[in-house]
């Protein structure tokens, strides 16, 4: 086979056992790659109604199309399951050498289920699936864990994904890390995979990757890559995505002290300019990128000296100013203490953020912080409460399952300002003063995210007025949802979307020259679509109803109070316009329920007989 | 005249792993990492660099070899091996103390860069988009960090901020 | 009539300036002011905005006072607006 290694490895922990699944072409050239196989694949292994915590959930990762070829941007993997958080799909995107190694190791998609008897981690190499005793690295953080394989296995090509301490203690936004520092970050993959007791699937793999066209593709992988140096990049590759902090501010959208506000008034100490000026060592890459966005910064002196990792926007803006914390030092160490200990830094940061409010608020005591200041700014409060989270301890217990079940829990009214979608915490761009994110942002099958949405764009970009709640943006959202999937799908990071002329037809071309098989710009339409249905298809057979398709209350009752949004508010009726429009641009439902036409048109049958209406 | 090899700038470097794909793809017409003849190293977060073989005087590897199958051309310095004597006992490996000559592991005989001799120039270097590998000499090496000091000591002396060449 | 230019992202590192004050012609169009701003920071020609034409290179854009993107240069300018001189990343 041309790109794709035409294997599925399913693996079950309980018996220890493991199957290859041969599943053709057809099935392949159906579901592509990415989330639409890993959607795919939970969609079959995972049976209704389990809890995302039992054995019965299936952690499934798919790779990119394009995974181990040069193509630019296109080594990636998707992980995916039932999201401990949310009770709906989460689906995560990693990238960089341990994507590759999947494919090399000869798989396009894994599959894990059940339960180990104790904590164990998988080691595949190529045909060869060992189930080793992970004792010893039960505890470790992640990175120190990917480390200890490799020292163990003797060879330093074992790539691994792992998790840390937060997953081994089921923290409701765990994460799964590999390559020290890319995760499937969001949803509490390290949850589930901390669940079935697995720390970590090691891979070597010793395989060619052959493609149907080598020249072909090598050449427009080269001048895709050379384009990538240009000014559609530059920001990636010179400040990174930690530039937004200063553009955002300025329009007012920054999330500032869990959303109270939308200006920072530290912004400027803490923004991708300063980072750059005292805090950068070096920009790098993943594996089979040109651009290098992955900003690494340290810091050299002070209370947080030693501590060192890549710095994103999303990161930033979470444990930074939605923590009111004017301290660059200070973000670095946080975002570094969630790298290590394995956790979601968004997730974490908007969760603390809530305690901080509460705290502020009288609705947290002292007392029930563990005798921590819990305020916003307070960095070293912030520092303890993030490891206490990790090791669910203290008032860490109670944060550890999330904003929407910590609020249900403490109650008080502090569910007005738990600023979560569906239960997955909300991401850096405030819906007020951009309200095609507003309709983008409520419908999201993982829940808040601005990276499945994209909505956002539309916003910042100018395409729209990104204060108008025209109903016309669900629709543009759905396009911005289908858009964004394809590059989920084939696999490509979206970074490289300005150097494309047109997604659709490069993509097809790509896809082409990788496996040889004919694929439109029309098919791709088709998958993406396919994509988008399976995932809501699933969250249907899960419980969803339209109920969880809303923003939380702080959105529609809170008007921003200052700066270039002040007066911004999301309201209801705009909202439920909006919403209603994206459902009819989907061809769903008024109730966001999938016709039985719709799926069978799609090509899944099976799931039109189980949820279709 | 003074040996050519691959330059790597750690500085430079971002860690892509590229260059492997375009060594394997010209020699193999695969994508393998462990058919590649310039081997990237990456020890996280930063440290970064791909090496490949640096034309030694007196190859150790060469020395090495109990079959004679190794030689070095006087012209280029590049190491040749005859395929028919190389019975891939990988001897010549342990004694190179760079770890870039390589066993192929399907063919049983090693390989080793060649400055991509066939083709109009190096394709690691082509296809290196940071401009982080170079096909240069030892001399040429030295003179550009030394330029390049000159020049950042010596700045005001020439009246602006140069761009390093 | 005076406007504020604020400069983000690679305009600003080329530049080396935050913000600056223009002092511009009555009717003066968003072209006229990266005109003047190509005299004043010289740096700026060539990689963000093209030169001769005096266009923006995407996906740079002018946000006006933060509020509205106009992507027409030929648009007028009113006294006392800001112009952002931006572009906000995909992603993070």
């Amino acid at each position: 086979m041309n790109g794709y290694m035409g294997k599925i490895l399913h693996i079950d922990l309980t018996d220890q056992t493991t199957r290859v699944h041969r599943p053709g072409e057809d099935f392949l050239k159906k579901y592509v790659g990415g989330v639409c196989l890993a959607t795919r694949l939970v969609y079959d292994n995972t049976p209704k109604g389990v809890d995302a915590l039992s054995p019965e959930n299936a952690l499934c990762l798919a790779t990119s199309v394009f995974a181990a070829t040069p193509v630019p941007v296109g080594t990636k993997h998707a992980a995916a399951a039932k999201s401990p958080l949310t009770g709906f799909i989460t689906d995560c995107l990693a990238s960089s050498y341990f994507s590759a190694t999947i494919r090399r190791a000869g798989y396009d998609a894994i599959v894990v289920k059940g339960k180990a008897e104790k904590p164990t981690y998988l080691f595949i190499d190529d045909d060869v699936v060992e189930f080793r005793d992970a004792a010893n690295l039960w505890g470790k953080e992640t990175f120190e864990t990917e480390e200890a394989i490799r020292a163990e296995l003797g060879d330093q090509m074992v790539r691994s994904c792992t998790i840390g301490p937060a997953g081994e203690n089921l923290v409701r936004f765990a994460n799964i890390t590999n390559d020290r520092g890319r995760q499937a970050g969001r949803g509490g993959l390290g949850a589930v995979m901390g669940s079935k007791q697995l720390k970590a699937i090691a891979i070597r793999g010793s395989r060619s990757v052959e493609v149907a066209d080598l020249d072909g593709l090598c050449a427009m992988a080269f001048e895709l890559s050379e384009k990538a140096q240009g000014i559609k990049t530059e920001k990636y590759r010179t400040l990174g995505t930690v530039a937004n902090v200063l553009t955002l501010n300025r329009l007012g959208i920054l999330p500032t002290r869990n959303f109270q506000e939308g200006v920072f008034e530290a912004a400027e100490q803490v923004s991708g300019e300063y980072l750059h000026q005292h805090h950068k060592e070096k920009a790098v890459a993943c594996f089979g990128c040109p651009i290098a966005c992955e900003q690494i910064v340290s810091v050299k002196e002070g209370a947080y000296k030693g501590a060192r990792t890549s710095v994103d926007y999303e990161s930033l803006f979470a444990v930074g100013t939605c923590c009111g914390l004017d301290s660059a030092a200070g973000i670095i160490k946080a975002i570094d203490t969630c790298d290590r200990l394995g956790m979601d830094t968004m997730s974490a940061g908007v969760v603390v953020a809530w305690a901080m409010e509460c705290f502020e608020r009288g609705l947290l005591s002292k007392k029930k912080c563990d005798g921590l200041e819990l305020r916003f700014g307070n960095h070293q409060a912030e520092m303890e409460v993030l490891e206490k989270i990790a090791r669910r301890e203290g008032i860490g217990d109670l944060l550890a399952e999330g904003v929407k079940r910590a609020a249900e829990k403490l109650g008080e009214g502090s569910d007005h300002f738990a600023m979560h979608v569906k239960g997955l915490e909300f991401p850096g761009y405030d819906p007020r003063g951009a309200q095609t994110f507003a309709v983008g942002s409520a419908v999201g099958t993982r829940g808040g995210c601005h990276n499945r949405s994209l909505a956002y764009e539309a916003d910042t970009h100018g395409e729209v007025d990104r204060f108008s709640a025209d109903p016309e943006k669900g629709r543009i959202a759905c396009d911005k949802e289908n858009l964004a999937g394809i590059f989920d799908i084939v696999m490509l990071c979206k970074f490289i979307r300005g150097c494309l002329s047109d997604a659709w037809s490069d993509v097809s071309q790509l896809y082409t020259l990788t496996t040889g098989m004919e694929m439109t710009a029309d098919e791709l339409r088709q998958v993406t679509e396919r994509s988008w249905n399976l995932k809501k298809a699933f969250n249907i057979r899960e419980g969803w109803t339209k109920e969880d398709d809303w923003l939380p209350p702080r959105f529609l009752e809170d008007p921003i109070p200052a700066g270039t949004s002040k007066g911004s508010v999301v309201k209801p009726d705009d909202l439920r316009g909006m919403i209603d429009a994206y459902y009819e641009a989907r061809g769903w439902t008024p109730d966001g329920l999938i016709p039985k036409e719709k799926l069978i048109a799609l090509g899944l049958e099976d799931i039109a007989e189980e949820v279709g209406v | 005249m003074a040996y050519q090899y691959i330059v790597c700038d750690p500085d430079k470097c971002v860690g892509c792993g590229l260059c492997e794909l375009a060594c394997s793809a010209v020699k193999h017409q695969v994508f393998d990492p462990l058919l590649s003849r310039i081997r990237h190293v990456r020890i996280e977060p930063i440290v970064m660099m791909s090496i490949s073989c640096r034309m030694c005087e007196d190859p150790p590897c060469v020395i090495a070899c109990p079959r004679q199958a190794l030689s070095q051309s006087a012209e280029t310095g590049v190491i040749i091996i005859d395929d028919d004597k190389c019975d891939g006992c990988g001897w010549c490996i342990q004694a190179c103390p760079f770890g870039t000559i390589l066993l192929n592991s399907q063919s049983k005989v090693v390989e080793i860069c060649d400055l991509c001799q066939d083709e109009d120039e190096p394709q690691c270097v082509k296809y290196c988009l940071k401009d982080a590998l170079t096909l240069s000499t030892a001399q040429v090496v030295a003179q550009k960090a030394r330029r390049e000091v000159v020049t950042k000591l010596l700045q005001e002396m020439l009246g602006q901020e140069s761009a390093i060449a | 009539m005076k406007v504020t230019v604020e400069l983000f992202g690679l305009a600003r590192r080329l530049s080396k300036a935050k913000s600056v004050v223009l002092e511009l012609a009555p009717g003066a169009t968003l072209r006229d002011v990266l005109v003047m701003l190509g005299d004043q920071f010289p740096a700026l020609l060539g990689e963000l905005i093209v030169p001769g034409n005096y266009d923006l290179r995407e996906p740079y854009f002018f946000n006006i006072d933060g509020r509205r993107v106009v992507k027409n240069l030929d648009e007028q300018v009113q006294e006392g607006e800001d112009l952002l001189l931006m572009f906000v990343t995909v992603g993070g």
